[in-house]
């Protein structure tokens, strides 16, 4: 986007920071930007219309203030309804059992543990709790219920149904993001972001493991 | 029943009788962006003192 202007870009990415200077091409033009990376919610839809954006305005289709209105509108986007995202995450979560190998009733009680699960990690994060600590809360409760399989001897796959039951919770889009960094060489944001995702997977261990001591689960 | 049975039930129970309280106390807190009381002055409205002209 930046060649198409006749500027220069170098983009530094820090944790919790990012710094963008831009020099121009063909004259002593120079300027520095520090901003603050904001925590938002995660919207692929937000992400593909970006790249569509700037691809247009890197071949040149769209002028600067036609694509920073474009951009507003992106940014306005209204969010997608939190009870959709539950039901879908629901939905999910039963399919990774299923593609595990879990029967119908080990999906049900992965959906099961899913739905509360789900449902205490929004109102903990809405009210300001600490992630790691709403995260070991959201694992517990998920493999307490996980636990029914062995419990009530409902299904065939109990094992899968635990497994499963907090997967939910993985903070695969982190470690994705981390490894991009790292081939990208952007050390110091690949470590961040990745200790970010070990910690918080250490977190659902922790609440799986609670879990299992207070259900007096042998698994292992 | 196991104990184990019975504390599945126990937290089963505690959390969603957690998630369903919450849902109730805080429906009547969204009303809308828009939505607020109207404030009434009650000392303009009401007056037991001596100062009342009626």
């Amino acid at each position: 986007m930046a060649l198409h202007f006749g500027y220069k870009v170098d983009m530094t990415i820090f944790p919790k920071h990012v710094s963008v200077a831009v020099t121009g091409l063909d004259n002593d033009d120079y300027a520095l930007y520090t901003s603050a990376i904001d925590s938002v919610s995660v919207s692929y839809n937000a992400n593909s219309l970006m790249s569509r954006l700037s691809w247009k305005v890197a071949d040149g289709k769209l002028s600067l203030h036609d694509a920073m209105s474009a951009m507003d509108k992106i940014k306005h986007m209204p969010k997608m309804s939190i009870w959709t995202v539950m039901l879908l995450v629901v939905l999910a979560n039963a399919s990774f059992c299923r593609l595990f190998g879990g029967d119908i009733m080990a999906m049900g009680i992965v959906a099961f543990a899913t739905l509360l699960g789900y449902t205490v990690k929004n109102i903990c994060l809405t009210n300001g709790v600490d992630l790691r600590i709403t995260v070991i809360i959201a694992s517990y409760l998920s493999a307490v219920i996980g636990t029914a399989g062995y419990l009530f001897d409902c299904t065939g796959t109990p094992d899968i149904a635990i497994g499963t039951s907090v997967l939910y919770l993985i903070p695969g889009i982190p470690y994705i993001n981390s490894v991009s960094d790292m081939l990208d060489g952007h050390y110091l944001c690949f470590f961040s972001r990745i200790m970010q995702a070990v910690i918080l997977t250490g977190c659902i261990a922790a609440g799986l493991t609670l879990g299992f001591l207070t259900m007096n689960m042998d698994v292992f | 029943m196991s104990t184990q049975m019975l504390f599945w039930f126990i937290i089963v129970g505690i959390a969603i009788i957690a998630i369903a309280g919450y849902f109730i106390y805080n429906a009547d807190k969204h009303r809308g962006r828009h939505f607020h009381y109207i404030d009434i002055d009650h000392y303009d409205i009401y007056c037991d003192d001596d100062d009342c002209e009626d």
